[in-house]
């Protein structure tokens, strides 16, 4: 029984952390852009996922230490730095677009005033942050996320060719802009391995106390979680491709995503899609609000943890709110959530290197890992997936300038 | 080096976040947001989506074709601007009257067919 509880850290990964709106937007945008032949780099994005949570996890459990703990003992305090300030910066704008995304949705079910919901969004993930315990936030926002599974059904109910779908798993130089299908190669991938993602599951497993006995559990977490989180992506790729691509329709609003659940299913669909995508954004949004006080506790070495009262970790609970305001000053400026969205993707890719090349030399230490050291498998899918990240983190701002954005 | 990319990058994205320039593109988009207009109408003429839902994705879109039809390249595209636009503006303004709504479905596609055949021709 308690091992099933302990996957639930991995859904909550995989819906709150895995599909945000980074993900959201991406994929359907990809979807209405290119139909099913992306499919194969979101297979690449889980797959980097899946390899490099696991080290983490198998870290946590093993040294009993997150990821910026780790970073600044092994990288020294200037590289540490830089990696801190990189990932401060992308969970900022994760955090500000995610915060934006929470407005649209509740607009988009309630009708109400967007600048008006940003306050009331906001508030209650402060007091979510503040009052909920962390299983309880694991439940809440990982089991109502499920509510994205409504993009599956309208998939099948969209009746795609299935034959192309298929075609789409295979890897190809696509047809059309060829800086364009760059750029969402690059998006899709990014927004699957957000470095978010790591640091939060990491500081969760240090919380959760795992030890050597519960790598089955770490597994389990990492190959569930994640491949669910992939499955609702595929969902949402392959419902764009199928309702928006024909009928020439770009994805430029959330409620373009809402529209593709919607039009095969009514309003049972429409309201599944939009509570799916609140409960979804809002996890990813404490996720990021909590990995930007993670990382910046674990560095300078400060008392940390949900499971500590905030007077017990005083500013470890005044950088999680400093986060949740600064993102939310960010985007009640009036900036597009959706264009932050995509940068904040863009960007978190040019510091992919700084999160996980470090996350691989820590797991092949032995001084820290002892038996739990990489083994070969790991260690070729670290290795190529350290090459994936070093080529798109390379190629991440050309493409955004040479496709305008995606646009053409 | 770096300030050149920082600039370039910031060109880019101040360009992103306006209407499309070129007359193809423009009328890509708004048969882009006509299309999608024309969907939701025919969902609410069905009854298949909420009044909070109508109005504000019927706003966003008309949001969508006012930049363009502010920015237009040619006469002709900012007449059809107008035209989704105000479509777009009686929708959201009555998000549950079925009767409007297959009105305005109808215009949107007319609007959508029209578009396309000005980028057809433009490209």
């Amino acid at each position: 029984m308690k091992k099933v509880f302990a996957i639930a850290l991995g859904i909550l990964a995989a819906i709150g952390g895995f599909v945000d709106i980074g993900d959201i937007v991406f994929n359907v945008e990809a979807g209405a852009t290119f139909g099913y032949q992306l499919l194969w780099a979101v297979v690449i994005g889980v797959g980097g996922i899946i390899t490099y949570a696991e080290m983490c996890g198998r870290v946590a459990a093993a040294s009993e230490r997150a990821v910026f703990d780790v970073v600044r003992e092994r990288l020294g305090v200037g590289t540490g730095l830089v990696a801190l300030v990189s990932g401060q910066f992308v969970n900022l704008m994760t955090l500000a677009a995610e915060i934006g995304g929470i407005a649209i949705a509740l607009q988009l079910l309630s009708g109400l005033p967007y600048r008006v919901l940003l306050v009331l969004g906001v508030v209650a993930l402060a007091l979510v942050l503040w009052f909920m315990p962390f299983g309880w936030i694991e439940r809440v926002f990982g089991y109502c996320g499920l509510a994205l599974l409504v993009f599956a059904v309208a998939a099948i109910k969209l009746e795609p060719d299935w034959g192309s779908v298929a075609h789409g798993f295979v890897p190809s130089t696509g047809s059309g802009d060829l800086a364009v299908y760059g750029y969402f190669v690059v998006g899709l991938i990014g927004a699957a391995m957000i470095p978010y993602e790591v640091y939060f599951y990491s500081s969760g497993a240090v919380e959760e106390r795992w030890r050597p006995k519960d790598l089955g559990i770490n597994r389990a977490n990492v190959l569930v979680g994640y491949s669910l989180g992939g499955l609702l992506s595929f969902a949402l790729m392959i419902s764009a491709g199928a309702l928006l691509l024909p009928a020439g329709i770009s994805a430029e609003l959330l409620g373009t995503v809402a529209l593709v659940a919607e039009v095969p299913l009514g309003q049972v669909g429409l309201i599944l899609a939009l509570v799916g995508m609140l409960f979804a954004i809002s996890g990813a949004a404490i996720d990021s609000a909590f990995s930007g006080a993670y990382n910046v506790a674990q560095f300078f070495g400060w008392e940390w943890g949900k499971y500590r009262r905030p007077a017990g970790a005083p500013r470890f609970a005044i950088a999680w709110f400093v986060m949740l305001v600064l993102g939310f000053l960010i985007v009640v400026t009036g900036v597009d959530p959706i264009l932050v969205t995509e940068l904040s993707v863009i960007f978190s890719v040019v510091a992919l290197p700084l999160t996980y090349t470090p996350i691989l030399l820590v797991a092949n230490d032995r001084a820290y890992m002892g038996a739990h050291t990489n083994g070969r498998l790991a260690n070729v899918f670290g290795v190529f997936y350290l090459v994936v990240v070093l080529v798109i983190a390379v190629a991440a701002i050309p493409l955004l300038l040479l496709s305008n954005m995606g646009q053409g | 080096m770096r300030r050149v990319a920082i600039l370039l990058t910031l060109a880019t994205l101040v360009g992103a976040c306006g209407a499309p320039s070129s007359v193809s593109k423009q009328a890509e988009a708004l048969a882009s947001t006509a299309a999608e207009g024309a969907l939701l109408a025919g969902d609410v003429a069905d009854a298949r989506s909420t009044g909070a839902f109508a109005k504000t994705h019927a706003r966003a879109l008309l949001e969508q074709a006012e930049e363009v039809r502010a920015a237009s390249a040619s006469p002709e595209l900012g007449s059809l601007a107008g035209e989704i636009v105000s479509a777009l503006r009686q929708l959201a303004s009555a998000p549950t009257d079925r009767v409007v709504a297959s009105e305005v479905e109808e215009r949107l596609e007319t609007a959508a067919k029209d578009a396309e055949e000005i980028e057809e021709s433009a490209a």
